[in-house]
């Protein structure tokens, strides 16, 4: 068992998705649990390649086409997990703030947060403040990731955080930011609650918190 | 930004404290708590910071001279991270990070100083048939003592009309001037200079010279064209830095300076209002010409400069939808400028066909004769953006790619701009060694390289590649294939090593870092997938020639670009570099009014390309990473 679950993790490292699907099929056709192969060999693997492509050995197409083959193998998995044994860890809301329509860095959050077992609900790009509370008010989340890819849109996190506050959600809610210009310092300094340096490390940081 | 808010716009007066800057000794005062940076750009002192000042770039690293207990802020972990290693003595901090508390003196190292040499900045000189939009007119205008007593305004308006100009009036600015010139009233032959209908300046005798500016603004340079518009010729050209580096080194740079407090658009637009004026100066004294003389000027520029030098604000170009305030050609009074010619002279600016195509790409098209439009041809402006204009049989399509400043050598680990000491080739011998080649600095004796400009960075990437020491996927080979590849022992990334410390002229080693390669990427990928979805989206699958304007554009090698994929494999000859396209195409405008109109027309006529609403994007960005000369880049199974 032990040797094709670590087939199936190397085969999803390397986005071979295809090999990757009948490699788990293969995997449920030998009676494995779908619930094993997901914590013991797709979850695992999602880690890997964050850590590769925060080392610089990975970079976006690997970490994509890695992304792509587990969201499929994990809809393949997800007949055969019994009900309440596909729990999620947790709820994030994801979205690029309001002025800025850079779309693929939170696409990645995105999935290496589905990798990592979390339920993402993404409201796109340029999304308002109010679309953020009002997504709080609906969806009941654990987190908010924001992501900005440009200065000047950066005081969309600020509006976000008040527009929070003052809709009375804020303590609801962990607040993350993340993107090219942004520091832990402006995070501390716009009051949110953390600060990712590239997906893997917003996954791993949410993580954290949860505990 | 709050940091640079607080220090700026603070109305309260706050203690300050003064800070020195070394080598140009200039002293100012800062609010308590601002960073060095502000302070750096309160005098002008041009240090760069490719990040904007956010702590992210390292680039404005500065050596403290001397300054007292507690003058300066702590080191945060933050920054500690971005200062080079402890030694010789030398103590270095983050001119974005360090806070101001007390006196204190610090020096700007070569490799942290804003551009100020002139960078280089050809120019190809294109027959234009000439049609001037302004003209000396000589009119004779009746005495005092014939007919009826009549004021002099009121008889070279009568004058005007018999040479068959009817003006209603005279422009007051045009008449006081003349009327303080000696021997104003005491000539009959009188020299009119009109633009259009308009009288912008009288003379009492014949005709002098009649000329004009074409001027080009860069984020990074400018360029200044005095021509004669009697000859059709130019006669004097002068290229500097643009002075608003020191506020911010790309546009999203000046606008956050811009957008941190209102009063500094002013400050940008007499920036480079100065500049230019001294440029003119110069271009004038060379030639042996009388700047009363000059009549007209037509200026290029990126959607930012172009809002900048009207004194609008470019805030809206910074965020979506990208929408400029004003996007028409226009047409001001050199006065209301402030710019130092004949004060009623027009000054046109191009129109922009977007917030993000500006009128130098305008200006590139308008250099294009009627080959652009047969057939499929692409021309690519190559900056700190890329812009890319498809001609489909005459359809013409643009858009605008985030290619990032690497290729003007910033986000490199040792990138440097396009001067002097800068590494431009590199290349790797069969038997295995690298080698570069750096930009010869005249009169210079020291031939140690300085870091690697823009072509140098595409260079390395493409040697790297094609010697099998980076794969096609951006990684790095292992240590241990090439005694100089190593893992970097303070980022735990890999590099090669081009110039050990010895050998270059900061005494830090020359590195072509894994990050490096991954900005490469980044920057050539956004560029290729703009250009791969105007192709899809018009139905081309193959171009017949590429045309590369802008500077960088100028440096490049085709096969180079071909290689790593930059651009759609075509055959090398059908790559042809343009040089300063826009500040060509500004001349040609300057030359011939007709090109005004056809620069209005082309903007009209232009489809502009929003990338960021292409579904397909994202995946063709990130498949289009790949460095090999792919012709369809797809992202695998």
């Amino acid at each position: 068992m032990a040797a094709i679950l670590e087939t199936i993790k190397e085969k999803c490292i390397r986005g071979k998705r295809v090999e990757l699907m009948e490699e788990v099929k293969r995997a449920l056709a030998e009676g494995i649990d779908a619930k094993t192969v997901m914590n013991d060999a797709l979850i695992p693997a999602m880690s890997v390649v964050g850590e590769k492509y925060s080392s610089g050995e990975f970079f976006l197409p690997q970490m994509m086409l890695g992304a792509r083959a587990m969201s499929e193998a994990l809809a393949m998995l997800k007949p055969y997990l019994a009900q309440g044994t596909y729990e999620k860890k947790g709820k994030a809301l994801v979205g690029t703030v309001a002025g800025d329509f850079h779309d693929i860095g939170k696409n990645i959050v995105k999935i290496m947060l589905e990798g990592g077992g979390y339920e993402v609900v993404d409201l796109g790009v340029d999304v308002s403040a109010e679309a953020f509370v009002n997504a709080v008010k609906t969806e009941a989340p654990q987190f908010i990731l924001m992501s900005a890819l440009i200065t000047l849109t950066m005081d969309s996190m600020r509006k976000t955080i008040l527009a929070l506050e003052s809709a009375g959600v804020r303590k609801q809610v962990l607040v993350g930011i993340g993107g090219a210009p942004v520091t832990q310092k402006f995070a501390d300094e716009i009051g949110a609650d953390f600060y990712g340096s590239d997906a893997h490390g917003a996954v791993e940081k949410c993580n954290q918190l949860l505990h | 930004m709050t940091i640079r808010r607080s220090g700026v716009t603070s109305g309260i007066t706050k203690a300050q404290a003064g800070i020195t800057f070394l080598p140009d000794s200039r002293r100012t005062e800062v609010a308590l708590g601002d960073h060095l940076l502000l302070g750096a750009w309160k005098t002008g002192v041009g240090i760069k910071a490719v990040c904007g000042g956010r702590g992210k770039c390292g680039t404005c690293l500065v050596s403290v001279e001397s300054a007292a207990e507690g003058a300066l802020s702590p080191v945060t972990a933050e920054e500690a991270d971005l200062l080079p290693r402890a030694g010789c003595g030398q103590i270095y901090r983050l001119a974005c990070m360090a806070e101001v508390h007390g006196e204190v003196c610090v020096s700007v190292p070569p490799e942290s100083q804003a551009l100020k040499n002139s960078p280089r900045k050809p120019y190809t000189v294109t027959r234009v048939a000439l049609a001037p939009a302004v003209a000396h007119l000589a009119i004779d205008v009746e005495p005092s003592s014939a007919g009826p007593p009549r004021a002099l305004a009121a008889r070279i308006v009568a004058a005007l009309a018999r040479a068959d100009r009817r003006v209603a009036s005279l422009p007051l600015a045009t008449l006081a001037e003349f009327s303080r010139q000696p021997d104003f009233d005491s000539s009959a032959r009188v020299t009119a200079t009109l633009a259009h209908k308009r009288v912008i300046r009288l003379r009492a005798g014949e005709a002098r010279g009649l000329y004009g500016l074409a001027i080009d603004i860069g984020t990074t340079s400018m360029v200044l064209f005095l021509c004669d518009l009697a000859k059709g010729e130019i006669v004097a050209v002068r290229t500097a830095g643009n002075p608003q580096a020191a506020y911010g080194e790309d546009v999203i740079g000046r606008m956050t300076c811009i957008q941190a407090d209102i009063a500094m658009l002013a400050t940008l637009q007499k920036r480079v209002i100065d500049e230019l004026n001294r440029m003119i100066a110069e271009a004038a004294a060379e030639a042996g010409v009388s700047q009363e003389d000059i009549a007209d000027a037509v200026v290029v520029g990126n959607p930012t400069m172009q809002h900048i030098l009207l004194g609008i604000n470019p805030e809206p170009l910074g965020r979506g939808p990208y929408l400029p305030v004003l996007a028409e050609g226009v047409e001001v009074e050199a006065a209301s400028l402030g710019l130092d010619i004949i004060p009623g002279a027009p000054v046109f600016v191009l129109p922009m066909p977007a917030g993000y195509i500006g009128g130098d790409t305008l200006g590139a098209v308008l250099t294009r004769g009627p080959e652009f439009y047969r057939g499929n041809n692409l021309l690519v402006d190559i900056g700190t953006n890329g812009e890319i204009v498809l001609a489909k049989n005459g359809v013409l399509t643009a858009a605008s790619c985030a290619t990032g400043p690497v290729y003007e050598g910033a986000h490199i680990a040792c990138g440097v701009r396009a001067a002097p000491g800068a590494i431009e080739r590199v290349w790797v011998e069969p038997g295995g060694a690298i080698r570069w080649a750096a930009i010869p600095g005249e009169g210079e004796r020291d031939r140690r390289p300085v870091g690697l400009c823009g072509s140098g960075v595409i260079s390395a990437v493409t040697a790297l590649v094609g010697a099998g020491l980076v794969g096609t996927d951006g990684a790095f080979a292992s240590p241990d294939s090439h005694p100089r590849l190593r893992r970097s022992e303070r980022t735990g990334q890999m590099e090669a090593l081009l110039v050990p410390g010895i050998g270059s002229r900061t005494g830090r080693d020359l590195v072509f870092t894994q990050q490096d390669v991954r900005s490469v990427q980044l920057g050539k990928a956004s560029l290729r997938a703009g250009i791969e979805i105007l192709l899809r989206e018009q139905g081309v699958s193959e171009l017949d020639h590429i045309y590369l304007a802008g500077t960088f554009g100028n440096h490049l090698e085709p096969r180079d670009i071909v290689a790593i994929g930059m651009v759609p494999p075509v055959p090398v000859e059908r790559i042809e570099s343009i040089g300063n396209a826009a500040g060509d195409g500004a001349r040609m405008a300057l030359f011939n009014r007709r090109d005004r109109r056809r620069a209005r027309r082309l903007a009209g006529e232009m489809r502009v390309v929003e990338l960021a609403n292409c579904a397909e994007f994202q995946d063709l960005f990130v498949a289009c990473t790949e460095l090999s000369a792919a012709s369809a880049p797809q992202l695998g199974d």
